[in-house]
């Protein structure tokens, strides 16, 4: 601010004031003039002085007086009193009580009233210019203050009215976030209350009650229903203060939803996990019990020495059944040992050439003593001298999976099997008549630990079509489904003829 | 043993879709002087029972077609076979046991404390 400092001289005596001029002209301050008491007041209540000289001696209302209704008007300005006549001390008290900082006497010695002035002008400006700091500093507090607020980008940061929940503030992230306009929070009382999912107004609710009820501060986690209707998660913590008198509470409101969905899915994973170590508990156990009976009974009867009583036919079925059970335990072991390769990318190919009808066969005839098909429902069809660049280990396993598959889920109905070349590709399509797949199931199957049914009716650890994709992946090839429920299904494995050329396959 | 002629002999009804399982339990059972007759899944197991109803069952919980607890459901709440006494054979021990069978045995199955089982809850 450069405007000049205002000193006021009241004299009732045109020519004193006119001397004062004249004496003052040079200084870096301006004189204005007032003819009397009433008119200097009227002049103090526009504008701040930096000093007052004052005249004692005038008509109607003298220098004291004068005085005295500037101070009572809450006007500090310093006084400076002129008065021709030395007098007694208690003239002077009458002065100093009425708010004089100092007297002058006429006839007035000009260098010590400019000096006198100086001083108090300098004070003047000095003290002004502390509050244009003070000013300049609360307006920055209040700009940086506003500039964290809007800088939250996540976070609604607002006020509300304790008595009436109406919001005095609300920061402009909330249009963002919230999709209401800050004119909507503050249009209805406890807006925050009124956009909570229904199922969450109570725990919204119930805090702002216990804020009410006194507790210094709450914080919970609810739903909110976005202007666009989406719903979104919050976490708000509000505080209790006072504004103007007024006690007012202060929130934060976090948008959360992202920090949910994480923790949504975390637990997701776990119950996946879970169940499937119990699943796969299960399938480790399932071949374990012929197993364990068989030899029981062998050991029952040797021990009484009854071994004879078992026909031979009979022995050899149960050995049958021994091998298949240990086979399959073994199946499962390396299943599972696999899933952890997998997950660490150890899982490799060692290609060559192969010829694919004999593959297929040869995965046909694990199954052959399966007693849920019967011989004549296998309908294999089967394109000759197809040779695949393939690891013919591992392209037996898709296979026998898809196989295994088939026959678990075709309801004891016929399975056809077809090899043929198309586009560069060798296709193996497996096709079962049984319960089907329905279009909803068809691609989450292929994860790790999925299935379409319910392990109560079906056994298996969930992880023969996860494995088969991989292994295919690995052939660059594609495993494919389709199905409808009850009409069955058709897995389709494409495997690039000249994987030879397909780059990074022999790793 | 063989010589069980002075009581009648007994039948067991095994309701157990693995076929490696139930046909292995079918022999050694046999072998113990039992009749046994074999259902793969529920509705098998339910037709099994109405021919002919059984001194106790051998019963599996996770079957294709209906599975041991619907199973269980039908057979309780039919009064003429809700009596027999039901062996549940699972893997499962807390599933096994939340359907209060008669007796709980946990896969992989121990033979003597299976026949110790049937012939003390068929007695």
């Amino acid at each position: 601010m450069n405007t000049r400092p205002v000193v006021l001289a009241i004299d009732d005596e045109p020519q004193n004031l006119f001397m004062l001029k004249a004496a003052l002209e040079d200084c870096n301050f301006d004189l204005i003039t007032a003819g009397s008491g009433k008119e200097g007041i009227e002049v103090l209540c526009e504008r701040e002085c930096a000093a007052i000289l004052l005249d004692v001696h005038m008509p109607d209302m003298d220098g004291f007086e004068t005085a005295l209704w500037v101070r009572a008007r809450g006007i500090h300005t310093p006084i400076i009193f002129i008065t021709a006549i030395k007098q007694g001390q208690s003239y002077a008290m009458r002065g100093y009580e009425a708010g004089a900082v100092d007297f002058l006497f006429k006839p007035l010695n000009l260098n010590i009233l400019r000096a006198k002035i100086s001083v108090l002008v300098e004070l003047f400006q000095r003290k002004r210019e502390v509050e244009i700091k003070a000013v300049r500093n609360v307006e920055s507090a209040e700009r940086r203050y506003r500039d964290l607020v809007e800088g939250i980008p996540n976070g609604i940061v607002w006020t509300s009215i304790a008595d009436n929940g109406v919001f005095n503030f609300v920061s402009s992230s909330a249009q963002k976030i919230s999709g209401y306009p800050a004119r909507d929070w503050s249009a209805r009382r406890y807006f925050l209350i009124m956009i909570s999912h229904p199922d969450d107004v109570e725990t919204v609710g119930t805090a702002i009650g216990s804020l009410l009820a006194g507790a210094g501060h709450v914080d919970f986690e609810h739903r909110v229903i976005r202007a666009d209707g989406t719903e979104m998660w919050m976490h708000t913590t509000i505080r209790t203060g006072e504004h103007r008198g007024d006690l007012e509470h202060r929130g934060l409101s976090f948008d959360i939803t992202s920090l949910k969905k994480t923790e949504q899915s975390l637990r997701e994973t776990i119950v996946i996990r879970d169940e499937f170590i119990s699943i796969a508990s299960h399938e480790l156990k399932t071949p374990l019990t012929p197993l364990q009976l068989q030899i029981e009974g062998f050991q029952r009867l040797a021990k009484r020495g009854e071994l004879h009583r078992m026909p031979p036919e009979t022995v050899n079925r149960m050995l049958g059944v021994s091998a298949a059970q240990v086979d399959l335990l073994n199946r499962r072991v390396n299943q599972l040992l696999e899933i952890s390769s997998i997950k660490a990318g150890k899982v490799t190919i060692e290609a060559r050439e192969v010829d694919l009808a004999a593959l297929v066969r040869k995965a046909v005839d694990l199954f052959e003593a399966n007693p849920t098909i019967k011989r004549e429902d296998w309908k294999l069809n089967l394109a000759e001298e197809v040779k695949g660049h393939v690891d013919p280990d591992r392209i037996e396993q898709v296979l026998v999976n898809l196989i295994d598959n088939a026959i678990k889920y075709g309801l004891g109905k016929p399975i056809e099997i077809t090899l043929r070349e198309n586009a560069g590709h060798a296709e193996v399509t497996v096709v079962d008549r049984g319960i089907g797949i329905p279009a909803e199931d068809q691609q989450r199957i292929f994860k790790r630990f999925e299935r379409a049914v319910s392990p109560s009716n079906y056994s298996g650890m969930g992880l023969g079509l996860f494995i088969s994709r991989q292994i295919a992946d690995l052939h660059e090839g594609i495993i494919s489904v389709e199905s409808r429920p009850n009409e069955g299904s058709a897995f389709k494995l494409s495997l690039p003829l000249d994987l030879e050329n397909v780059a990074g396959v022999q790793r | 043993m063989k010589n069980q002629s002075t009581t009648a002999q007994r039948t067991v009804l095994i309701v157990e879709d693995n076929s490696a399982i139930n046909g292995v339990l079918k022999t050694l059972l046999e072998l113990e002087g039992y009749r046994v007759i074999v259902a793969r899944e529920g509705r098998e197991g339910i037709e099994a029972l109405r021919r002919e109803p059984p001194d106790v069952i051998v019963l599996d919980m996770m079957m294709p077609g209906m599975n041991g607890w619907h199973f269980l459901d039908y057979q309780k709440a039919e009064s003429r076979f809700a009596k027999i006494p039901v062996i549940v054979i699972s893997a499962f021990g807390e599933i096994a046991r939340s359907v209060r069978p008669d007796a709980y045995l946990p896969k992989p199955l121990k033979l003597e404390l299976l026949l110790e089982t049937i012939q003390k809850l068929s007695a």
